[in-house]
């Protein structure tokens, strides 16, 4: 294969994941999250990894004497793993704000409930039905995974 | 604008999450297509990429991004995110071929460990292998399977790229189509179990 041959094919290369896979924009946030728990570490193990490579940065630039730019901090404070308490009063805040709003979660709430009422007094599946079912599956094994 | 005023406000969760399945999904087109070795030889990880071009882009000052004129950050970094992956490929090509000259007169060692992800059996140089129609893999993964093969088609041969489109064509529902989405990607990515990737040569 040739240079323009290979520029060639890793255009298409994109093109063709594209329109296999589809745009990521579209997706909702569930959705992200469902298409990541089936193909390799689940969103949490991701968000560690992230965190830790720019905690690594952002300390290494305070042994240097310079202060973080406020989007590295941005970040951390973003995907700091819940077992980690920030010194900071106002990121504690903010940290303990976002762990309860992932307890509460509506969406799980809600869907909870629709998963209870469609099955009741219930004895036939209907194709409806069984989407619901797999949707379930879907968010228990990702909440399994979050949890590993 | 600084950069810190540029990336005020984002998601970085979503953006992250966004980023590593594109990565992902790039990754396992790549396998599909014959380039699991070039991308083995590179040292290359979808998600290790999906950091290294955030990173990248919160310590580049003079990022390309304006929000300004509405535009996506995921968009940009998604853009960011192809072209290093086809530098990845080009540098695991280019490495491929290296190794194909300095190892020409000998067989590898069977008693040497097997590099993680590399195929042996064919020749890296493209005696034995061939470039490989993401269709046609995707088809040959379907096994027969009507709503994946429908798919296939509806994605390759209709010209239905957005999800919207893709439902309204086949008569289903959008979660229809991602769940046939997240099939595709649980049989051909890389982690996945009997994966079809798992197998054949590359040019």
């Amino acid at each position: 294969m040739n240079r323009d041959e290979l520029e060639k094919d890793l255009n298409n290369l994109v093109k063709d994941s594209r329109a296999l896979f589809g745009e990521v924009e579209e997706l909702d946030k569930d959705e992200v999250l469902g298409f990541l728990s089936v193909s390799g570490s689940p969103a949490n193990l991701i968000c560690d990894e992230m965190y830790a490579r720019i905690d690594a940065l952002v300390k290494d630039l305070r042994i240097k004497g310079v202060s973080p730019p406020q989007r590295y901090l941005d970040l951390l404070d973003q995907l700091r793993p819940g077992y980690l308490i920030p010194h900071n009063p106002k990121n504690l805040a903010q940290h303990a704000r976002r762990c309860v709003a992932e307890l509460l979660q509506g969406s799980v709430i809600v869907s909870n409930a629709k998963l209870q009422l469609s099955f009741h007094h219930k004895s036939d599946l209907t194709t409806q039905d069984e989407q619901i079912l797999k949707d379930a599956e879907d968010r228990l094994r990702r909440r399994i995974g979050q949890s590993e | 604008m600084s950069a810190d005023d540029r990336f005020r406000g984002v998601d970085w969760k979503d953006v992250l999450h966004r980023l590593t399945l594109h990565s992902r999904h790039l990754f396992a087109t790549a396998r599909a297509k014959g380039y699991g070795n070039a991308l083995a030889r590179a040292c290359a990880d979808p998600d290790d990429l999906a950091r290294a071009v955030i990173a990248d882009a919160l310590q580049n000052e003079k990022v390309k991004y304006k929000p300004s004129k509405g535009a996506s950050l995921i968009t940009f970094l998604c853009r960011v995110l192809e072209d290093d992956f086809k530098d990845l490929l080009r540098k695991g090509m280019r490495l491929n071929r290296r190794l194909a000259t300095l190892e020409a007169a000998s067989d590898r060692d069977p008693e040497l460990p097997a590099e993680p992800g590399v195929v042996y059996e064919l020749g890296d140089d493209g005696q034995g292998g061939k470039v490989i129609e993401l269709r046609a893999f995707a088809l040959h993964a379907a096994k027969g399977s009507p709503d994946l093969e429908d798919y296939v088609t509806a994605a390759f041969d209709c010209g239905a790229s957005k999800r919207a489109d893709q439902a309204e064509l086949l008569g289903v529902t959008p979660s229809a189509i991602t769940n046939r989405r997240k099939k595709f990607l649980r049989l051909l990515a890389p982690d996945a179990q009997g994966a079809p990737g798992d197998s054949g040569g590359e040019e």
